[in-house]
């Protein structure tokens, strides 16, 4: 298939999410669009990154990251009275650098990558069992682990938005380095591009996107919506890397939006519908890759 | 692209505190071809990447045209690119050859390096050309290239960098034989206006156009003119028993790329 037929492909099936988003908008709280499109689009972005960058040892990581931010996060604010989206994104940050620290100060990624869910789940376990066990009830912490975009807030639906957009729009400022970091790690160096700079960025984007969004999409999901769509773009799109890129995010969005109907229709699980699609997607996209 | 030299005094890498690579002294001056030899763990590839300042030795410095390089690859990069041994691409890399020559040449601009304009792909094109790419794997992706076309890639990445030094790591290696000819042929042609310092367990397709040969076995044990360095006492010192003399004046060195 050529390129001007797969770029008319990747618009039509834009178009079909935008009208679908507002059909959903105009039937449903619109709340509930916003943040399964937000998180949708920021994972999918960052999704080709990630592979391109191949950080996913990062991708495996950062959801249990944000399993164990959340916790504490409820608990912080609990004490201090900030908001605990706030301590969230702060905790889950630190973490996620501290991981993106070890593996720059040359630990190799699979050991890290033990440590750090070890520790994170472990500590994540301990912590929600006693935030639930004082303070909240289960259906925040069951938010934190399967996801429920119908509890969304207005704090969540605004951070959510500005996440996605900033993900999407350094995602296009930044791939070209990411992706050229990921292929060619020397030259890049030789280049004199600032390699410490883009990697920041990167683990940043990853931070705020897997750690933030943990109540939208539950830390469970994280790690199919960083992990599939990058890779079905990459095996159904036969373009260059600019466009494979604007589908990893246009399928993200489709696989968001058409499982956020899906779910309120069947009433089932939004994530849970997300993940389950995501996944017959990526097995259809192997099959088409293996038959081309 | 002019005279280039380079110099290397007194360095010694090490690592986990074992000393890998020992050059007391060595100059290297272009254009031309430079071929680097020695077996196994000699410390081609560490010669390389000290060049390329991607290794910061223990002692010693590197000086480019009077620039002192030593472990700062953002300045030798001003000077030189540089080709894998095996170019490290992932199973799920978006890039395609023509991406990734564009990005190369992008790299070298200032930000944001947002797409390939019209001259950067003349550039692109030409380099890709050059090498004998054709133009139906230009939109390939990486994966989906041979590996001696992702080495022919690699290269016109480097040639469309525009930098008066190439460093290459065993080009010849992931090539079969009948490619071999033809990139030998490239890398020469390369050499003609740039100072090109290819590492090789095979010397003999580049021998009758290489200006300087360097032997190397954990330090420099020789360089100059191939007729002055390929010495029997030379290679003995370097490839020890590997040396296997057939007839009265043919030495055979029993090396290959692992």
């Amino acid at each position: 298939m050529d390129f001007v037929k797969q770029k008319i492909i990747l618009l039509i099936i834009l178009m079909f999410d935008l009208v679908l988003s507002l059909f959903l908008a105009e039937k449903y709280p619109a709340r509930w669009l916003i943040v399964i499109a937000s998180s949708s689009t920021a994972f999918a972005a960052l999704s080709i990154l990630v592979y391109s960058r191949r950080l996913l040892f990062a991708s495996a990581s950062s959801p249990h990251a944000a399993f164990l931010a959340a916790g504490l996060g409820i608990l912080l604010g609990y004490g201090t009275g900030i908001a605990p989206l706030a301590w969230t994104v702060i905790i889950g940050l630190v973490l996620v650098y501290t991981l993106g620290f070890m593996v720059y100060r040359g630990v190799d990624p699979d050991d890290a990558t033990s440590l750090f869910v070890s520790f994170s789940t472990s500590a994540g376990a301990l912590t929600v069992y006693y935030v639930m066990s004082k303070i909240v009830s289960g259906a925040d912490i069951s938010a934190i682990i399967i996801g429920d975009p119908l509890l969304a807030g207005p704090d969540l639906v605004k951070y959510s938005a500005l996440v996605a957009l900033a993900t999407v729009i350094l995602t296009f400022l930044c791939a070209p380095e990411i992706v050229y970091m990921g292929t060619d790690p020397d030259d890049a160096k030789l280049s004199g591009i600032r390699v410490w700079l883009y990697d920041l960025i990167l683990f940043t984007l990853i931070g705020l996107a897997s750690v933030g969004m943990v109540t939208v999409v539950g830390f469970v999901i994280e790690h199919p919506l960083l992990l599939l769509p990058g890779a079905v773009s990459v095996l159904s799109c036969r373009c260059g890397s600019l466009w494979t890129m604007v589908a990893s995010i246009i399928i993200g969005l489709s696989i968001g939006v058409v499982g956020l109907l899906l779910a309120v229709l069947l009433n089932l699980s939004p994530s849970g519908i997300i993940g389950l699609l995501l996944v017959i997607v990526y097995l259809a996209a192997l099959a088409f890759h293996r038959s081309a | 692209m002019g005279r280039i030299e380079i110099e290397v005094e007194n360095v010694e890498v090490a690592y986990k505190g074992e000393s890998v690579l020992h050059i007391e002294r060595l100059e290297l001056e272009g254009p031309g071809l430079v071929q680097v030899l020695g077996p196994n763990g000699a410390g081609k590839t560490t010669l390389l990447r000290l060049l390329a300042g991607l290794v910061k030795p223990r002692s010693g410095s590197i000086i480019i045209n009077g620039v002192n390089i030593t472990g700062n690859p953002r300045i030798a990069g001003r000077f030189l690119s540089y080709v894998p041994q095996s170019p490290p691409v992932g199973r799920y890399s978006p890039l395609t050859a023509f991406d990734t020559v564009c990005y190369s040449v992008l790299m070298r601009r200032s930000w944001p390096r947002l797409y390939c304009d019209s001259k950067t792909r003349r550039l692109v094109e030409d380099a890709l050309s050059r090498v004998g790419v054709p133009s139906s794997h230009w939109f390939k992706r990486l994966t989906e290239l041979s590996g001696g076309q992702l080495m022919r890639v690699f290269i016109a990445k480097s040639i469309a960098a525009g930098r008066p030094v190439i460093l290459m790591d065993e080009p010849l290696s992931p090539v079969d034989p009948a490619g071999k000819t033809g990139l030998a042929k490239l890398i020469v042609d390369a050499s003609k206006d740039r100072l090109v310092i290819v590492t090789s367990h095979d010397p003999m397709l580049l021998l009758d156009k290489t200006k300087t040969l360097v032997l190397v076995n954990r330090r420099v044990v020789a360089y100059g003119p191939p007729s002055v360095v390929i010495r029997r006492e030379v290679l003995e010192e370097v490839y020890g028993s590997a040396i296997i003399p057939v007839g009265p004046s043919h030495l055979h060195i029993v090396d290959s790329h692992r």
